[in-house]
């Protein structure tokens, strides 16, 4: 495969059966898949593992549309959702369901933002990010990083439920603020 | 995209669609963002780039590169064999059968089913595969009387042999007490459902197989939870804590 290929190229080309997409694919992606994994699941062996499962399962992924979704949302998504699967099934023994619109939001169509190169990216979202109160952004980091709940949050942090929903709330609305045309 | 000719949003408006994405809104705020999704076509396009924003929080990490080995793990795999025999898990297809779902639900706009579908989690896949592979399979929406209780069941019309449910929030009890559901019919019927107590967490997921199922042609019209002394018999005019309406 071309390192050039677009990532429509590479699904299509491993949706029929090239063994170098699957290499394309992970060479482009990996480190953002295993990075997610590993800031969830923290143990090195338990990030490629989950990794691995992502990557080796990516070809039954028939439902994926890499023209109305940007394919590093769909792995950095999966990755996220499949890794706090796994910290909950650490807890009870008893795998939990993703959350659906995390799987498969609404999307329709790529916005300028994740047509943006990796590293561009990732530093448009790091100054977002640092624009939000601390506490706002520890927030939305619990909440998405950790899977915990508002009340969760709420005990851990000490501080009332309804703080932690507004500061979650603001911190949101004004990190999608900042990101401004780039996400729509 | 072109939003020349939209409305610009308010700030309740951009509360809601912040809410809608981190999934707590109440179930006054999934009827009020209904409403203004009606009148406000800028307000989905809102959501999506909030979801968009929350989704791409992952890529704000600084990059671990993963050990070379994984690689060779990977490309050099054996599993890699993309044709119909390959093996899928059974999570695979609880995910499909809730892909299909999604695609009905999403066809039909239906924001407040799509909401609670969202938050329906921590249950059996096994079993909410089977549910939820039921063309008319729905999901109600429960919330706390006075407390941020909230939670889903899901269910399929007619088959009242086996509902899934699952709540956050709710104070787990002294051990003399328990939680207790019931289902009540148009006819004026209260069926008891079953019982439950929460995690420490607040959390409950649980599948009850009622022992008693509305008779044929009946309406279901709520569902609620009551407080019950667990020593008693189940008694239907217990503190009621949580309700939803079918």
């Amino acid at each position: 495969m071309s390192p050039d290929a677009s990532d429509v190229e590479l699904i299509e080309s491993l949706r029929s059966g090239n063994p170098d997409a699957l290499a394309g694919v992970y060479d482009r992606y990996g480190s953002l898949v295993y990075t997610i994994a590993l800031r969830i699941l923290k143990r090195p062996a338990e990030a490629e593992d989950l990794t691995q499962e992502i990557f080796l399962n990516l070809p039954d992924k028939e439902k994926f549309d890499p023209t109305r979704a940007a394919l590093s949302t769909y792995l950095s998504v999966l990755a996220r959702s499949r890794a706090l699967n796994r910290l909950s099934s650490h807890g009870s023994q008893q795998r939990s369901l993703q959350k659906l619109k995390r799987l498969l939001p609404d999307r329709s169509h790529i916005t300028p933002l994740e047509q943006a190169s990796q590293a561009e990216r990732k530093t448009t979202l790091q100054q977002a990010l640092a624009t939000l109160p601390d506490q706002h952004r520890e927030i939305l980091e619990m909440n998405f990083f950790q899977g915990l709940s508002h009340a969760e949050i709420s005990q851990q942090l000490n501080i009332p439920l309804g703080t932690v929903k507004s500061k979650a709330r603001k911190g949101l609305m004004d990190l999608r603020k900042h990101l401004g045309e780039a996400v729509q | 995209m072109n939003n020349d000719q939209l409305k610009p949003l308010s700030e309740e408006e951009e509360q809601l669609a912040a809410g809608y994405v981190l999934g707590d809104l109440t179930d006054a705020e999934v009827t009020r963002l209904e409403e203004l999704l009606a009148d406000n076509p800028a307000l989905q396009q809102e959501i999506q780039a909030v979801q968009t924003s929350m989704d791409l929080l992952t890529q704000s990490l600084p990059t671990v590169q993963p050990p070379a080995s994984l690689r060779a793990k990977i490309v050099a795999s054996p599993e890699f064999a993309p044709s119909s025999s390959r093996r899928s898990s059974p999570f695979i297809k609880v995910l499909a059968g809730l892909g299909a779902i999604a695609l009905l639900l999403l066809s039909a706009d239906n924001w407040r089913l799509r909401y609670q579908l969202g938050l329906a989690q921590q249950v059996s896949p096994d079993r909410v595969a089977a549910i939820l592979q039921q063309p008319n399979s729905r999901l109600i929406a429960l919330t706390g009387n006075d407390s941020a209780a909230a939670g889903t069941l899901l269910f399929t019309p007619g088959r009242w042999q086996e509902v899934i449910v699952s709540f956050g929030d709710l104070p787990p009890l002294p051990p003399d007490q328990v939680y207790r559901m019931w289902l009540a019919l148009e006819n004026g019927e209260i069926i008891y459902c079953g019982e439950f107590n929460t995690e420490s967490d607040g959390s409950v997921f649980v599948r009850f197989t009622p022992p008693e199922t509305p008779p044929e042609g009946v309406k279901t019209t709520e569902l609620f939870v009551t407080i019950d002394a667990s020593a008693e018999s189940p008694d239907p005019t217990g503190t009621r804590v949580m309700q939803g309406t079918i």
